[in-house]
């Protein structure tokens, strides 16, 4: 039964491998840099996500992360945190963004009052960008089966969760089953928060 | 901290155990709005994007020093882009040795940008003016280090200053238009 094997590679995964990537970079390494690309640009879309960004919208801030950070690449004194330094990179090039767009917006005296309730809450995230970078690359460890299953269960968030029968139904999965799985599935999604820094 | 995004390594960000810290004290609830947040609408990044991003590296500005941006109107607030909306946006970078100064405003093409240049101390230099998906464009700032730049495209932009005898110094990325 795949929900029993719950955790995926985590055991294998060198801990130093970001790191390693990072200098290699630095050093001139393309295929390095595009190896940390491939890696992190699920993180920084989800991020742009998170703040609700048009897909142009999120390209851009999506390149100018990249950019930022090969900027920086050779002066990343903590190559271990680069999940959290490119989430809050990215956050911030999202704030600016929407602020560009607010003010440009706010130039037009009829928008002015539209806009004075400042920004509306579904604009704000509620996570930060560190913990949204640690549950990003916790989640990423989880089994294909549990990745699935929460998947699921948070789809459609914004019209509430959907019903287990709705999600049993989906998962072809008996709807007893669900419950169990979900609890068992966050537990381990707990465990790879504990560990930290993956 | 400037508004131009964070500076590697200042250790002024949580780090990741304290954030995985307080997602382990949320409930199965909060855990799992948490969650919906972070894969939302769980679209993937569409592959050119992660193209682009490789292809950047062609960026990399090997050995130079890092001149930050410490000013600029273009980060207006709600307020000054009220009073400024028709003026040029006017950017200053800073290294150890050298304040690079530009001036953005529309250039001879429709939708296309203009830079005008100060570099101080001021001393003649070569600019490289770089912008992605496009060749590089060399200008040479004269005795009194000024240099302009025209039909430039929207989007993000750095410039390397090489002087004689000088290390070499790169600008921060900017996004124009």
């Amino acid at each position: 039964m795949s929900a029993d094997n719950v955790v995926e590679d985590a055991e294998n995964l060198p801990d130093d491998l970001v790191p390693r990537l990072v200098r290699a970079a630095a050093g001139g390494d393309a295929a390095a840099w595009g190896q940390l690309v491939d890696r992190f640009s699920g993180l920084l879309w989800s991020i742009c996500r998170a703040h609700r960004l048009a897909d142009q919208d999120a390209a851009d801030v999506v390149q100018l992360t990249w950019l930022r950070m090969l900027e920086h690449v050779d002066r990343i004194r903590d190559p271990e945190r680069l999940a959290g330094w490119l989430a809050t990179t990215c956050r911030r090039e999202c704030q600016a963004l929407l602020r560009k767009s607010r003010s440009s917006l706010s130039a037009e005296p009829e928008q002015v009052d539209r806009l004075t309730g400042g920004g509306s809450p579904a604009d704000e995230p509620l996570l930060t960008a560190e913990e949204h970078a640690a549950l990003w690359q916790a989640f990423q460890l989880l089994s294909d089966w549990c990745k699935r299953v929460l998947r699921e269960l948070v789809v459609d968030a914004e019209d509430g969760p959907p019903s287990y029968r709705l999600v049993a139904a989906r998962l072809q999965t008996p709807v007893g089953s669900l419950g169990p799985t979900r609890a068992r599935c966050l537990r381990q999604l707990r465990k790879l928060l504990d560990r930290g820094g993956i | 901290m400037s508004a131009n995004g964070p500076t590697a390594g200042d250790g002024d960000q949580p780090g990741p155990g304290r954030a995985a810290d307080r997602l382990g004290e949320l409930d199965d609830e909060q855990l799992l709005a948490a969650l919906g947040e972070v894969l939302g609408t769980s679209q993937s990044p569409p592959p050119w994007s992660a193209e682009l991003a490789k292809a950047s590296y062609d960026l990399l500005a090997v050995d130079a020093e890092l001149a930050r941006l410490t000013s600029d109107s273009g980060l207006a607030t709600a307020q000054s882009a009220l009073r400024s909306a028709a003026a040029p946006r006017l950017t200053v970078f800073e290294a150890p040795d050298l304040s690079v100064e530009i001036q953005i405003e529309p250039g001879d093409r429709a939708g296309s940008w203009r830079l005008i240049g100060q570099l101080t101390p001021a001393a003649p230099a070569r600019i490289q003016v770089r912008q992605p998906r496009t060749q590089p464009v060399w200008v040479d700032a004269d005795d009194l280090g000024r240099f302009s730049v025209d039909r430039l495209r929207d989007g993000p932009l750095s410039l390397i200053c090489t002087r004689p005898g000088l290390r070499h110094a790169v600008t921060q990325w900017i996004t124009i238009g």
